[in-house]
């Protein structure tokens, strides 16, 4: 009983564990679209770095949710 | 003898005189610019003369950006501590008896969540205040908004519009670190600007004050675009 509750916690666990994942992937490429918004709206000498910025994050993201999918 | 006509004299007077670029056109009227120096940091909450290739969308044909406003950024210090709190707390993870009965994936599996979420809120954090931005032209106020990630809000009036210009500076914080809210009343169709937690905010009520009296000046000259 109790190695039957801990499976059904630890999947339970895992799925939101992804869930949260894929909720900050989203994030991730909001977040991407909103800096392409905002350079639209003020151009500076940083729009270039903080492109790469968003883009970085994003993967960081992806990567995560693979590690949440792969090894939980 | 008469003077033989020499070109090389003539060649050495320009033929036109040069025409003054705008930033050095508003140290003329403007006291306050004259006493600036130009600005070549982008993380400036006080940019005057801004060199760093400033542009926004709106942004008219010859019109060019002369101050640059952000919130001060003692304003985002709470943001900040908020960001260290959440750095450190990993550490107190310890302390809670269920954190160590997790298998050891599941452990490093809410660190990399909390550490993702910490970059996530540092960023949006950062953005907002970035490009939240009030802007001064020789030719309009324009406030630029965004107040999240998904709202965004740009509002411009001309200078001749401007009606009334009150600077706000209340509390401890914003009379040690010299910010306030300068509150805007024009005659065009958003009635109000409010650039709120500036840096300098009678340096730049008295800088609206000049573009505003050498607006009059345009006016009675004919010189208005």
């Amino acid at each position: 009983m109790p190695v039957e509750f801990n499976h059904i916690f630890f999947s339970f666990l895992k799925i939101l564990f992804i869930l949260a994942g894929i909720i900050y992937t989203v994030f991730a490429v909001v977040a991407i679209r909103q800096i392409h918004t905002m350079q639209k709206s003020l151009m500076t000498s940083l729009s270039g770095k903080l492109k790469i910025l968003g883009y970085v994050h994003l993967v960081f993201a992806i990567l995560v949710l693979l590690f949440f999918i792969v090894s939980l | 003898m008469p003077d033989i006509f020499d070109a090389t004299k003539d060649r050495a007077q320009p033929l036109i005189e040069k025409k003054s670029s705008p930033l050095e056109t508003v140290d003329c009227y403007s006291a306050v610019m004259r006493r600036e120096k130009p600005s070549k940091n982008p993380f400036d909450a006080f940019a005057p003369k801004p060199l760093m290739i400033y542009t926004f969308d709106s942004q008219l044909d010859g019109e060019n950006v002369l101050l640059l406003l952000r919130r001060h950024p003692i304003t985002q210090i709470s943001k900040f501590l908020t960001v260290l709190g959440m750095l450190v707390a990993p550490f107190f993870f310890s302390q809670i008896s269920f954190y160590y009965l997790l298998a050891n994936n599941f452990q490093t599996a809410i660190l990399l969540l909390w550490y993702l979420i910490i970059v996530g809120y540092s960023l949006e954090s950062f953005l907002t205040w970035f490009y939240n931005v009030y802007i001064i032209t020789d030719e309009r106020i324009i406030d630029i908004d965004f107040l999240s990630l998904i709202y965004r809000n740009v509002s411009a009036a001309k200078i001749d519009k401007v009606e009334d210009i009150t600077a706000i500076t209340s509390g401890v914080t914003q009379s040690i670190f010299d910010y306030g809210t300068i509150h805007i009343q024009t005659a065009a169709e958003k009635t109000e600007f409010e650039f709120e937690d500036v840096p300098h905010p009678t340096r730049v009520t008295q800088f609206l004050n000049e573009m505003l009296v050498e607006e009059e000046k345009e006016k009675l000259e004919g010189r208005i675009k």
